[in-house]
C-alpha cells in the first residue's frame, strides 16, 4: 500500500515538474504526450505492485509469434 | 563585508527593493559625479566640486602653482597620496612647473599654457587630456596626477602612478624545481610586461575593459594574434561586455561571470600565477585574461587535460615529464575513488580483499562502533575542517595545528577505538594525493566529488561508485568552455593530440599545434630536426 | 549564453557511432548470449559466431543503403516518405512498441545480473531506479554526449577484454573443445538463431542514429563499422572460446551470467582474485551504452511520430513506464531463457530485417515509378522543416533547455 502511495506520489511529482516547465516554454501538444505516457507508466506501476493481471507485452509477444517460432525451436531442440 | 557591493550588479528594472542603499546612492552619483560634464573654468570651483564628491578626504593633494608673479596664471595640481610616485611626480611635473616663471607681461592664454604644458614643460611619459569628471575621476584614481589650469576647463593626467606596492616575487601556489621564479603581481601593467617579456612578438595582442561600477578595475585580454581563435574572442568579448557588478576584487569574480558551466564542480577557466605558464598557453593559440589587483591570471578556453599539465613538464626532460603526468592523473583519481573504494570494499566486496589483508581489517575493525562509512565520511570531515583551519591560522600557530591534528587527533582517535585506521590512511593518502594537482581548481572538483561518491559508495557499493563515475563521464563529454569539449583529445578521440596529455611527447615530436585552437596556424613553428646524433654513431 | 556552449547535439563523427554500435551489439547479449549458444551448439559455438558474421554485416547493408535513400532522415521520416503519413505513423508505432520492450528487458537483465551477483540484497526496483536515473540523464544530454562517452567506455572495455583475456589464459583447456563438429555443421548452424535475435535484429537502433552522422563523415562510415563489425566477431568468437575452454561446455551452458562466472577465476598468485568486479563494471558500461541508445531511439522515434519538436518531455514518462514492465516481463529465469532465445528472435528479426527490407523495396519501387532516378537526394527545405521538426531538434532543443540564462 505504502508503495503504491509512494508511486503515485513521485508520479504527481514529476507530473507537475512537466506541466510547469513545458507551460513556460508553451509546449502544450509534448506536455500532453508526456503526461498521457506518465499517466500509463503510472497505473502500469500501480497494477504491478498491488499484483493486478496487467497486460504482459512479453505474453502478447510471444502469442502473436507462436506459429513461427514453435517449429524452428523444435528443430533447434531435437537432439540436443 | 565584501557581499554588499555584489547587490548593486544588474541594473533589472523593478528589483529597486532588494537593492542596498549604497547602490542607490551610487546611482545617484552616477548621474552627477560621472557624469560627462566638462570641468569649470574656475580653479576654485573645481576644487570645491572635487572636495565636495570625495568628501574631503585627507588623502587627496592640491597643490597650487603660481606662475606669474602677479597671481594670475594658476595651475592647481590633484593627485592621491599612497597612489603616486612621489619623487618622480616632485621632479618632474612640480620642479619643471617652479622652474617656469612669466613676468606679467608674458602671460600666456591658458590653452596656450596648457599645450606647452604637455609638450615642453613636462618630463612624463603618458600625458593625455582630460575633458570632463568621469575622466577625471578615473585618472586620479589610477594613480596619476592631474594638473588643471586657470581659465581653461581642459585638464591634464600624467602618468606617475607609484606607491608602495608588492614586488616580483616566486609565485606561492605554483611551486617548481625548474623554471623561472618569477610570479604575476597585482598590477595589471606589471603582469602585461611580463608576458610580452617572454613573448616578444609584435602579434600580441591586448584589449583593455574597465569592468565594476564602483571599483573601476582594469581588465585586460592578451592574445597571439593569428593563433587564437577569432569566434573565442568574439565570445570572449560579448561576454565581458555583458558583466554588470559593482565591484570587481578579484578575477575569481571575472571567471565566475563568464564561465561557461554555472553550475559544474569542474572549473572550465583555469587560473595561474606564472608568466611562463601564461606564455605557454597563448602559444597554444588561448587568450589570457588579466585582471588587476589579482597576481591569477585567467586562461580561455580551459579543457580538462590542461588541469594536469605544469609549465616544469616542458623543461624537464619528456620521460621524467610523463611519468610526473601519468602520477598526477593517478593521483586524481585516488583522491576523487580512494575513499568511496574502500567503503565499498569493506562494506559490500569483502572478498575482494586477499584473506591476510582481511583478517587484518577485520581484527581492526573490531570494536569500532562506526560502520565503515561513517568512519571514512566524519575522518573526511574532519580532514576538511583542519585544511581550513591551516589556511587561515598565522603561520605561526600553523605548525601547531599540524601537530595537533595529525598525532592528536590521528592517534588518539585510533587509540581510542572510535575509527579503525585503516580508515586513517585512506584519508590521509587521499589528502596528499589531493594535493598533487597543479591545478587548485581542479582540487577544489575532487574534494567535493568525493562526498557523493562516498554516499554512493556507502548505499549500493561497487555498482553505486560505477553509476556515479557514469554520471560523471557524461556530466564532463557534455561540458564546453567557451564552444571547446572539455575532455578533448580524449573524447572525441583525436590521437594526434594525445601526444600532450598523459604522455609528455618529445618536443621534436610535437610539430602541430592542437587542433581547433589554432586553426590558421596549424603547424608550430619549431620543426627542429631530431636531437642531434654523437658524431660517431 | 554564447552560441558556442553545447551548440550541435545531433552531429557525431562516423568513428564515434561505430563505436557506439559496438558496445550497443556487446551490450546485455555478451552476458547472456554465449550460454545460450553453447547450450544449443555445444563446443562447437565458437563457429556459430563465426557463422553469424556475415548476418552482420547483411543486416548494415540493408541499413546503410536506407540511409543513403535517405540521407537525413531516421526510420520514421522514411516510412511515412514510403507508405504515406498514416500507415508509415503506424509502423513507426510498432517500432515503438518494439523498443520499449526492448528497452524494459535490458533493463530486467542488468537488474538480474546485479541482483543476483553484486547486491543480492537490495530490492529489485531500487536498482531499476538508480539506473534509470543515469539513463535519463544520458538520454537528455543528447547523442553527441552519449557519443563521447561511449569512446571513453569503449576504450575502458577494450583494455579489461584484454586483461581478463590474457590473466585466464593460464586456465585454458583444449580437451573442453573435442569433438569439434561431432554432428557436423548443423549444430553451428542451429547456434546462429539465438544471435540473430539476440543482437543482431536489434541493430535497427542505427537506422535512428545514422541520419545523425555528420556530412563529411559519411563515406568513412561504412569502413568504419565494417572495422567494428570485425571487432565484433573477433570479441564474440573469443568470448565464447574462453568460455568453452575455461569453464567447459556443462558449466557454460548453464550459468545464466557465463562471463561473468569466468572471470570469478581469475586468479594471479593468488592476491589478484575475486576481480571479476570490473568485468561487471564492464557489463555496466555495456549495457548502459545499449539501454542509453534504446531510450533515445525510444524517445526520438515516439517524437517524430507524433510531430513533437523535442523528445525531452517523453523521457522521464517512458522511464516510468519502463521499470514496471521490466519487473513483470519474465515470470522467472525459465521463462527468461525461453523467451528470450526462442520468441525474441522472430520478434526482433522481424522488426530488425523484414520491416526494414520491405521498406527498402517498396522505396525503391516507388522510387523508381516517382522520380525516376531511384534515389531520394538531400531533402528539399520542404523535407527539412519536417526532418528540423524531428531528427534534428530533439537534439539542437538541448541548446535551450540545459543551458542556465546568461548574466
Amino acid at each position: 500500500m505504502l508503495a503504491v502511495i509512494g508511486i503515485a506520489l513521485l508520479a504527481v511529482v514529476i507530473g507537475t515538474l512537466i506541466w510547469i516547465r513545458n507551460g513556460i516554454k508553451k509546449r502544450p501538444r509534448e506536455r500532453m504526450w508526456a503526461l498521457f505516457i506518465l499517466l500509463i507508466g503510472t497505473a502500469y506501476a500501480i497494477g504491478v505492485q498491488l499484483r493486478l493481471p496487467v497486460p504482459n507485452p512479453v505474453d502478447g509477444v510471444t502469442f502473436l509469434f507462436k506459429p513461427i517460432y514453435t517449429p524452428i525451436i523444435s528443430w533447434i531442440e531435437e537432439g540436443s | 563585508m565584501f557581499g554588499s557591493h555584489i547587490t548593486g550588479r544588474k541594473k533589472t528594472g523593478g528589483k529597486a527593493d532588494k537593492r542596498s542603499v549604497r547602490a542607490e546612492e551610487h546611482e545617484q552619483q552616477q548621474l552627477e559625479g560621472y557624469s560627462k560634464k566638462p570641468l569649470s573654468v574656475s580653479l576654485k570651483d573645481n576644487q570645491v566640486f572635487i572636495q565636495q564628491e570625495m568628501g574631503e578626504s585627507q588623502d587627496i593633494i592640491f597643490r597650487s602653482i603660481r606662475l606669474t608673479d602677479t597671481g594670475q596664471t594658476n595651475v592647481l595640481i590633484v593627485y592621491v597620496q599612497g597612489m603616486v610616485d612621489d619623487e618622480r611626480m616632485n621632479k618632474f611635473i612640480i620642479e619643471p612647473l617652479h622652474r617656469e616663471r612669466y613676468p606679467a607681461d608674458r602671460e600666456l592664454e591658458p590653452n596656450e599654457l596648457t599645450d606647452k604644458l604637455k609638450s615642453h614643460i613636462l618630463s612624463i611619459g603618458i600625458v593625455s587630456d582630460i575633458k570632463d569628471w568621469k575622466q577625471f575621476f578615473q585618472k586620479l584614481l589610477l594613480g596619476y596626477s592631474i594638473i588643471m589650469i586657470e581659465g581653461t576647463a581642459k585638464a591634464i593626467a600624467a602618468n606617475v602612478v607609484g606607491g608602495e606596492r608588492r614586488g616580483i616575487e616566486e609565485p606561492k601556489t605554483e611551486m617548481a624545481i625548474r623554471g623561472p621564479r618569477e610570479g604575476f603581481t597585482e598590477s595589471v601593467r606589471v603582469n602585461s610586461a611580463m608576458i610580452r617579456r617572454k613573448i616578444r612578438s609584435p602579434k600580441l595582442w591586448m584589449e583593455q575593459w574597465t569592468i565594476g561600477e564602483i571599483s573601476q578595475t582594469p581588465v585586460c585580454i592578451m592574445y597571439v594574434h593569428g593563433l587564437a581563435d577569432e569566434n573565442v574572442l568574439k565570445d570572449l568579448r560579448e561576454r565581458l561586455d555583458a558583466v554588470k557588478i559593482d565591484g570587481i576584487l578579484e578575477s575569481g569574480y571575472i571567471e565566475e561571470l563568464i564561465t561557461d558551466q554555472k553550475w559544474s564542480p569542474f572549473p572550465t577557466i583555469m587560473n595561474v600565477e606564472r608568466p611562463d605558464a601564461v606564455a605557454g598557453n597563448l602559444l597554444e593559440g588561448r587568450i589570457a585574461i588579466l585582471v588587476d589587483g589579482t597576481p591569477f591570471v585567467l586562461i580561455v578556453p580551459s579543457i580538462l587535460n590542461m588541469f594536469f599539465q605544469a609549465a616544469e613538464d616542458y623543461y624537464q626532460r619528456f620521460d621524467i615529464a610523463t611519468f610526473l603526468r601519468m602520477i598526477r592523473f593517478v593521483s586524481f583519481l585516488i583522491a576523487l575513488l580512494m575513499p568511496s573504494v574502500y567503503v565499498a570494499i569493506v562494506s559490500y566486496h569483502q572478498e575482494m580483499i586477499p584473506t591476510q589483508l582481511l583478517l587484518k581489517l577485520a581484527a581492526q575493525r573490531e570494536g569500532v562502533p562506526f560502520p565503515a562509512y561513517l568512519e571514512a565520511f566524519i575522518m573526511e570531515f574532519v580532514f576538511e575542517i583542519l585544511r581550513e583551519a591551516v589556511v587561515r591560522m598565522p603561520s605561526a600557530a600553523g605548525n601547531t595545528i599540524s601537530i595537533v591534528g595529525g598525532l592528536v587527533i590521528g592517534q588518539s582517535v585510533v587509540e581510542a577505538g572510535i575509527v579503525s585506521p585503516a580508515v586513517v590512511i585512506v584519508v590521509s593518502f587521499t589528502a596528499i594525493a589531493s594535493f598533487v594537482s597543479p591545478a587548485y581548481s581542479l582540487g577544489i572538483a575532487a574534494r567535493l566529488l568525493r562526498f557523493i561518491l562516498l554516499l554512493a559508495a556507502s548505499t549500493l557499493g561497487f555498482y553505486g561508485i560505477a553509476l556515479v563515475v557514469l554520471l560523471l563521464l557524461l556530466h564532463l563529454t557534455n561540458i564546453r568552455s567557451f564552444g571547446m569539449p572539455y575532455t578533448k583529445p580524449f573524447a572525441p578521440l583525436k590521437i594526434k593530440d594525445l601526444k600532450d596529455t598523459l604522455v609528455r611527447a618529445p618536443l621534436w615530436l610535437m610539430r602541430e599545434r592542437p587542433q581547433k585552437l589554432a586553426v590558421q596556424n596549424p603547424v608550430r613553428e619549431q620543426i627542429e630536426p631530431e636531437p642531434r646524433k654523437e658524431p660517431g654513431q | 549564453m554564447s552560441k558556442f556552449a553545447g551548440m550541435n547535439n545531433t552531429q557525431i563523427s562516423a568513428v564515434q557511432c561505430a563505436k557506439i554500435f559496438y558496445l550497443f551489439a556487446l551490450g546485455s547479449a555478451a552476458l547472456i548470449l554465449p550460454s545460450a549458444v553453447i547450450a544449443i551448439a555445444k563446443q562447437d559455438a565458437w563457429i556459430s559466431m563465426l557463422l553469424a558474421g556475415p548476418f552482420n554485416y547483411l543486416v548494415l547493408a540493408l541499413y546503410l543503403s536506407l540511409a543513403d535513400r535517405f540521407p537525413n532522415m531516421s526510420l520514421a521520416q522514411y516510412a511515412e516518405k514510403v507508405l504515406g503519413v498514416w500507415a508509415g505513423k503506424a509502423v513507426t508505432f510498432t517500432f515503438v512498441l518494439f523498443f520499449l520492450l526492448l528497452s524494459s528487458l535490458v533493463l530486467r537483465n542488468i537488474s538480474d545480473f546485479l541482483g543476483l551477483s553484486v547486491l543480492p540484497q537490495t530490492p529489485d526496483w531500487f536498482i531499476d531506479i538508480t539506473f534509470m536515473v543515469v539513463i535519463i540523464y544520458g538520454v537528455f544530454l543528447g547523442i553527441e554526449t552519449i557519443a563521447r562517452t561511449g569512446e571513453i567506455l569503449f576504450a575502458w572495455a577494450l583494455f579489461v577484454f584484454i586483461i581478463i583475456t590474457f590473466s585466464l589464459l593460464n586456465q585454458f583447456e583444449f580437451q573442453n573443445f573435442e569433438p569439434l563438429l561431432y554432428e557436423g555443421i548443423v549444430r553451428p548452424i542451429k547456434g546462429v538463431y539465438p544471435i540473430l535475435g539476440f543482437p543482431i535484429g536489434e541493430f535497427v537502433f542505427l537506422t535512428v542514429i545514422l541520419p545523425l552522422v555528420k556530412k563529411e563523415d559519411r563515406p568513412k562510415l561504412r569502413h568504419e563499422l565494417n572495422k567494428a563489425v570485425i571487432l565484433l566477431i573477433v570479441t564474440g568468437v573469443l568470448l565464447t572460446v574462453f568460455l568453452i575452454g575455461i569453464l567447459g561446455v556443462d558449466e557454460a551452458a548453464r550459468s545464466p551470467f557465463a562471463v561473468y562466472d569466468m572471470a570469478k577465476n581469475i586468479n594471479i598468485e593468488e592476491v589478484l582474485v575475486r576481480v571479476e568486479i570490473l568485468v561487471a563494471m564492464v557489463w555496466i558500461a555495456t549495457v548502459f551504452m545499449k539501454l542509453v541508445l534504446c531510450m533515445y531511439v525510444l524517445s526520438v522515434l515516439t517524437a517524430q511520430m507524433l510531430n513533437l519538436t523535442t523528445y525531452r518531455p517523453l523521457v522521464v514518462p517512458y522511464s516510468f513506464l519502463l521499470v514496471p514492465l521490466s519487473m513483470i516481463a519474465y515470470r522467472n529465469a525459465a521463462h527468461l531463457k525461453m523467451f528470450a532465445m526462442g520468441v525474441w528472435t522472430v520478434y526482433s528479426v522481424f522488426y530488425g530485417m523484414v520491416l526494414p527490407l520491405l521498406l527498402l523495396v517498396i522505396a525503391a519501387a516507388r522510387g523508381k515509378k516517382d522520380g525516376g532516378a531511384g534515389r531520394f537526394p538531400e531533402p528539399p527545405p520542404l523535407d527539412k522543416s519536417v526532418k528540423s521538426g524531428g531528427s534534428e531538434a530533439p537534439g539542437s532543443e538541448s541548446l535551450p533547455d540545459k543551458e542556465p540564462s546568461s548574466t
